[in-house]
C-alpha cells in the first residue's frame, strides 16, 4: 500500500480525517499558549496578536479547527461502546447509554464554560 | 519422492481428529502425531453442528435413560456393549471440553445448562447457543496449537492407505499448495474423515464431506458397516439444505401442515400439549421424536397432500413464533440467522419452512470399541466409523459426543499400540507408493472425453436420491445400483481440464468422485439385501422390522465387481428389541 | 425463453502460467443465489480450471472469503441479487499473497494465531477437581462470548488499513482471540499472551479504524476488543510500574 492507502475507501478517509484532527487541535493549543505569553506582556503586543486571531483567514482557521475538534469527538464517542469493558456489575450496558453520557457530558461541560464566559464578560 | 516418518498419522482434523491427536500426546508424549486434512481444521465440518452435545450430568438423569434413549433410537441396531461404554465416558468428555474453554451455556448458578433432544425422556444436552458444533471444534483446534508433538499438514488431500506385512502402515498425500505427492509412514493410521452426506443432491453437508476416508479404508480391505442408513433430519430449508436445529424444536418449536395441524399427533408419536402449557414440549413426544420416524411422517403429509409447494419442492412450518424474540435471540440465535439469510424469513414474525435433509450417515468403517478395524494399524472414529452406537438412527447431539468419546478412545488405544512397534515392509511400501504416483500421472494421461466430474456427479446424487432415499424398495434400489456400475465406468474415464499442480481442485473434486462412487454402491447394496424396515432404512416392499433375520450389521467389502455384502450379530447386553415407542406411553419405557 | 444472467469478473492467476488477469463469466441468474453458487456454476458446467475454497456454504466454516467489487465478503453470504445489474467483481481476499486464483496463503494468518496462545491456561488449583466442570455464571460468559465467535475467515485482515502495511501486525482476528481467553474466568494465561499483545506489533499497533469489525460476518467487533486489551494493557503497564514487586515471574 502506498501512502494514499488512506483514500481506497470512504471508511478510511474518515479514520485519516480523525487523526488529522490532531493537526488542528495542536495548532490551536499552541495559538492559545502564546496568546497567555502575550497577555503577561505589554498591551499594544497582546492587542497585535489578538488582532492576528482575529484576522478573516484565522477565523477560517479557527472554524476549520472546530469542524475537525467536532467530528473527532463525535466519532469517538460513537466509538466507545465497544471500545469499553461492557459489564458493569455483572450487568451489560447499551451502547446507547454510554452514547449518551458522553454527549450529555459534553454539553453540561460546554454549558458552563458558556455561562462562565458569559459572568466573566458581563463583570 | 518426499517421506515423512510419524508414530501416529491422523486423517482429518474436525473433532473426532483432533481428540484423537490430543489423547495420543495425553497416552504418551513421546509419541509424534502427523495430523493430516485436506482443509484447514476449522473448515471441518464438526464447526456446522448445532443444537448440543448428550452426556449424563444433571441429577434427575441417569446412565440408564441415556443407553435406553440411544438403543431406541437406534431401533435396536446399536451395539449394547458400545453404548455403555459411550454412555459411561462421555461426561468427562464433556468436562475435559470444558476445561479447555468451551463456552457452554449455562444454569444462573454457573453450571453448565442443558436442554432436551428428540428422542429423550430426559433433557441431557449440553450446548453453546445453537452453535455448539463450532464452538467444539474452535476449542478443540486452538487446544491442540500447545502440543508440538501434533504436526499438522493443512491441505493434504490423501489418495491412498499403505498397507505391508497385514498391517497399515501410513499413507500417500496430495499437497494441494504445490502438487506434490508425500510418503507419511506410521505404525498406525486413524482415519477421522467425517461422513459422507454429498452423495446425495440435497443435504445438510458441506462440499467436503465426500466419504474420503471411507472409500480409502475399504480398498485397504477394510469392511463398511451398516451403509444403508441414512439420516434425513426433519428440518432443513428447501433448497439450500441449509440445516434448522433439532434444538428449535427442544425449545419448543412445533411443526405445522397446510391446514394448521400439528401432523406428528397422526403418526404414532403421541398427543400434542398446547404449546404454552408449561409441560410443552415434552420429551421423547411429538416434534421432541426421533429424526427417522419424522421424516418419513413428513414423506407421507406430502403423499396425503398436505405440504405446502414452494420454488424447491414441499415443504412443511416450523413454528418458533411463540418463544418470543428474547428466547429466539439467547437459545437459538443461529436458526434466525440462518432463516433471515436464506430464506429471507424471520422466525419471530414467521413460520420457517423446513423439509427433511440428509443429514447424517450411521454407517462408516466397521470398528471395534476401541476404534481398531480388522486390519491391524487401521483405526476410524467419528462419522466415518460405525462402532456401532448408532444403528438404524442416531440419536440428536449423540454425534458431536461420539467424535470425543471415540477420538480419545482410537488416539488412547493406537498410542498404545504404535509405542516402540518395529515395522517392516520397507520395499513393498514403496512400490505402492510408485503406484500410487502411476495412477495419479495417468489421471492426467487420459485422452479428453466429452463429459465432467460435475456431470457424473449430479447423475450419482440423483440416482442416490431416487433409488435409495427415505422409501426404498427392490425396484429402485436395483435401478440405483446399476446406474451406480455405470458412473463407475464414466468416472474412470473422466478426463480433466486443468492441468496446473498448484491447488488443482478439479483433481480434488475427482478423487472424491472416485471414492463416493465405491461408497455410494456400498450403500445402494447394502440397502438392497436388508429386506425389512428399521429406522432409517424404510422399504415399501418389506415394511416390517424382522429382528429373526436381520438383528445384524451389514459389512460390504469392496471386489472389483461391486460390494460383497456379509453380516454379523448385533451386540445385546441388557436390552432385548422391543418396539419403539414414542409419545404418551413412553414414561413406562426405559425401565427395561 | 432467454434466460436471465449476470456477469462475473473472476481474477485469475496461475503461479505455473501467464501473469494475472480477470475472466469474464457469464451465469444465469438467480434471486437466491449467492456469490458462491455462481462460482459453482463456473466450476462445474463452464471452466473446471477455476480454483477456490469453500464448503458449508452457511457462513460458519470461514473457507470462503473474497473480495466482492472491492469489499471483503463471505461468497455464501453474498447475493448476486445485491449485485444487480453486474458485473461482480472476485478476487482473492486483499493483504495475503495469492496463490492461485482466488486461493490465498493462509501461512501468516495461522502463525499469528498460534502466537497469540489462543487456549485456556488452568489456574493452578482448579475448583472441584478435574472430575467437575467449573462454574461459570451466565454473565462471566458474556464477558467474552461475543469475541469467541470468530470462524477465522480472515475478512477483517483484508479490510485492515495496518495489515496492509505491517506485516507483522498481529491482526483483529488473533488479538480478539487473545482477549477473549484473557476475559475467561476459567483462564489464568494473561501473563503468557502479554509480550506478543503489548508489543508494538501488538495492540498498540491498531489505530481503529474500525472497518474489522464493520465487515466482520459473525459481529465478533474485534476493534473493540482491541481497544479493551489497550485499556488493561495500559492499565496493567500501570500497576507494574507502581508495584514492582508484585510482578509476577
Amino acid at each position: 500500500m502506498g501512502w494514499t492507502w488512506w483514500t481506497q475507501k470512504p471508511a478510511y478517509v474518515h479514520v485519516f480525517l480523525r487523526e488529522a484532527s490532531a493537526v488542528f487541535i495542536l495548532a490551536e493549543v499552541v495559538l492559545f499558549a502564546v496568546l497567555i505569553h502575550k497577555a503577561g506582556q505589554d498591551a499594544e503586543t497582546y492587542r497585535a496578536y489578538l488582532d492576528f486571531l482575529w484576522h478573516p483567514l484565522m477565523v477560517v482557521f479557527h472554524i476549520l479547527a472546530l469542524a475537525f475538534a467536532v467530528w473527532h469527538s463525535v466519532t469517538w464517542f460513537l466509538l466507545t461502546p465497544s471500545a469499553l469493558p461492557r459489564q458493569i456489575a455483572g450487568r451489560r450496558v447499551p451502547a446507547a447509554l454510554v452514547v449518551g453520557q458522553q454527549f450529555a457530558g459534553l454539553a453540561v461541560v460546554s454549558l458552563l464554560i458558556a455561562l462562565w464566559v458569559a459572568w466573566v464578560g458581563a463583570t | 519422492m518426499n517421506e515423512v516418518r510419524h508414530d501416529i498419522i491422523i486423517i482429518g482434523a474436525g473433532g473426532a481428529g483432533l481428540r484423537a491427536a490430543m489423547a495420543v500426546v495425553e497416552t504418551n508424549p513421546d509419541l509424534s502425531v502427523g495430523l493430516v486434512s485436506k482443509v484447514y481444521p476449522m473448515r471441518s465440518h464438526t464447526v456446522a453442528a448445532e443444537g448440543g452435545m448428550a452426556a449424563v450430568i444433571k441429577p434427575n438423569d441417569d446412565r440408564q435413560h441415556h443407553i435406553y434413549d440411544t438403543i431406541s433410537g437406534s431401533d435396536w441396531l446399536a451395539d449394547q456393549d458400545a453404548v455403555e461404554l459411550f454412555v459411561d465416558e462421555a461426561p468427562r468428555e464433556l468436562i475435559q471440553l470444558e476445561h479447555w474453554g468451551c463456552p457452554w451455556s449455562r444454569e444462573d448458578s454457573g453450571q453448565v445448562a442443558v436442554r432436551p433432544f428428540g428422542g429423550m425422556q430426559i433433557e441431557r444436552t449440553w450446548y453453546a447457543a445453537d452453535k455448539t458444533g463450532f464452538h467444539v471444534l474452535h476449542t478443540l483446534f486452538q487446544t491442540s496449537l500447545q502440543f508440538s508433538q501434533i504436526r499438522r499438514y493443512d491441505e493434504f488431500f490423501v489418495t491412498k492407505l499403505l498397507v505391508a506385512d497385514g498391517r497399515c502402515q501410513g499413507c500417500v498425500a496430495l499437497e494441494l499448495r504445490t502438487g506434490e505427492l508425500h510418503v507419511l509412514r506410521a505404525a498406525a493410521v486413524i482415519v477421522c474423515t467425517g461422513g459422507f452426506g454429498r452423495i446425495f443432491p440435497f443435504t445438510t453437508n458441506g462440499a467436503i464431506k465426500t466419504g474420503d476416508g471411507l472409500a480409502l479404508a475399504y480398498r485397504a480391505g477394510a469392511a463398511l458397516e451398516d451403509m444403508e442408513f441414512v439420516q434425513y433430519h426433519p428440518t432443513g430449508l428447501p433448497g439450500t439444505g441449509i440445516l434448522i436445529t433439532e434444538a428449535s424444536r427442544g425449545e419448543g418449536g412445533i411443526l405445522l401442515n397446510t391446514e394448521g395441524r400439528r401432523y406428528l399427533q397422526d403418526y404414532d408419536l403421541g398427543a400434542p400439549l398446547d404449546i404454552h402449557d408449561p409441560r410443552h414440549p415434552q420429551n421423547r413426544s411429538m416434534e421432541l421424536g426421533p429424526r427417522d420416524r419424522l421424516s418419513q411422517a413428513f414423506m407421507h403429509e406430502q403423499a396425503a397432500g398436505r405440504t405446502f409447494q414452494g420454488k424447491f419442492g414441499d415443504y412443511v412450518e416450523l413454528d418458533v413464533r411463540h418463544l418470543g424474540e428474547e428466547r429466539i435471540e439467547s437459545r437459538i440465535p443461529f436458526v434466525r440467522e440462518l432463516a433471515l439469510n436464506y430464506a429471507g424469513i424471520d422466525p419471530i414474525v414467521e413460520p420457517i419452512p423446513v423439509r427433511p435433509v440428509v443429514h447424517y450417515t450411521m454407517g462408516g468403517i466397521d470398528t471395534d470399541v476401541h476404534g481398531a478395524t480388522a486390519l491391524p494399524g487401521l483405526y476410524a472414529a467419528g462419522e466415518c466409523a460405525c462402532v456401532s452406537i448408532n444403528g438404524a438412527n442416531r440419536l440428536g447431539s449423540n454425534s458431536l459426543t461420539e467424535l470425543v468419546v471415540f477420538g480419545a478412545r482410537a488416539g488412547r488405544h493406537a498410542a498404545a499400540a504404535a509405542a516402540g512397534l518395529e515395522l517392516g515392509g520397507g520395499a513393498e511400501i514403496d512400490r505402492q507408493a510408485a503406484a500410487e504416483r502411476e495412477r495419479l500421472a495417468a489421471w492426467r494421461a487420459r485422452p479428453t472425453v466429452d463429459d465432467r466430474v460435475a456431470s457424473i456427479r449430479d447423475d450419482m446424487t440423483t440416482a442416490m436420491e431416487a433409488g435409495a432415499g427415505i422409501f426404498r424398495d427392490e425396484a429402485s434400489l436395483a435401478a440405483c445400483c446399476g446406474t451406480l456400475r455405470g458412473l463407475r465406468a464414466r468416472a474412470d474415464r473422466v478426463h480433466l481440464h486443468d492441468d496446473s499442480p498448484v491447488y488443482n481442485t478439479e483433481l480434488v473434486s475427482a478423487l472424491e468422485l472416485d471414492g463416493m462412487i465405491d461408497v455410494a454402491e456400498a450403500v445402494a447394496h447394502a440397502a438392497r439385501q436388508r429386506t425389512e424396515s428399521r429406522g432409517s432404512h424404510q422399504r415399501t416392499d418389506f415394511a416390517a422390522r424382522d429382528d429373526a433375520n436381520f438383528l445384524t450389521h451389514s459389512l460390504a467389502y469392496r471386489t472389483d465387481d461391486g460390494p460383497r455384502i456379509a453380516y454379523k450379530d448385533v451386540v445385546i447386553t441388557h436390552w432385548p428389541p422391543a418396539a419403539r415407542v414414542y409419545g404418551a406411553a413412553n414414561d413406562a419405557d426405559g425401565q427395561a | 425463453m432467454s434466460e436471465k444472467t449476470i456477469q462475473l469478473e473472476v481474477f485469475r492467476y496461475r503461479p505455473d502460467a501467464d501473469g494475472p488477469g480477470f475472466q469474464t463469466y457469464d451465469v444465469p441468474f438467480h434471486d437466491d443465489w449467492v456469490v458462491l453458487d455462481a462460482l459453482n456454476y463456473v466450476k462445474d458446467y463452464v471452466d473446471g480450471t477455476l480454483s477456490y475454497r469453500w464448503s458449508c456454504r452457511m457462513g460458519v466454516c470461514g473457507s470462503c472469503g473474497m473480495e466482492v467489487n472491492g469489499e471483503p465478503k463471505l461468497t455464501c453470504a453474498a447475493f448476486l441479487r445485491d449485485y444487480l445489474p453486474g458485473p461482480v467483481r472476485v478476487e482473492p481476499l486483499t493483504n495475503f499473497p495469492v496463490e492461485r486464483d482466488l486461493v490465498v496463503n493462509m501461512d501468516g494468518f495461522m502463525s499469528k494465531l498460534d502466537s497469540v496462545s489462543p487456549y485456556i491456561v488452568p489456574k493452578d488449583e482448579a475448583g472441584g477437581g478435574p472430575s467437575a466442570e467449573h462454574l461459570q455464571t451466565p454473565a462471566q460468559l458474556d464477558r467474552y462470548k461475543q469475541f469467541s465467535m470468530c470462524i477465522n475467515c480472515m475478512l477483517c485482515y483484508a479490510a485492515c488499513p495496518v495489515v496492509g502495511r505491517v506485516d507483522e501486525f498481529i491482526g483483529p482476528a488473533a488479538l480478539a482471540l487473545a482477549q477473549r481467553y484473557n476475559l475467561d474466568s476459567r483462564d489464568d494465561g494473561r501473563e503468557r499472551r502479554y509480550d506478543v499483545m503489548f508489543q508494538d506489533e501488538g495492540v498498540w499497533e491498531c489505530t481503529y479504524v474500525g472497518e474489522c469489525s464493520e465487515v466482520c460476518p459473525k459481529h465478533v467487533d474485534p476493534a473493540g476488543a482491541i481497544q479493551q486489551a489497550k485499556l488493561s494493557g495500559a492499565l496493567d503497564y500501570y500497576k507494574r510500574m507502581l508495584t514492582p514487586w508484585a510482578r509476577r515471574s
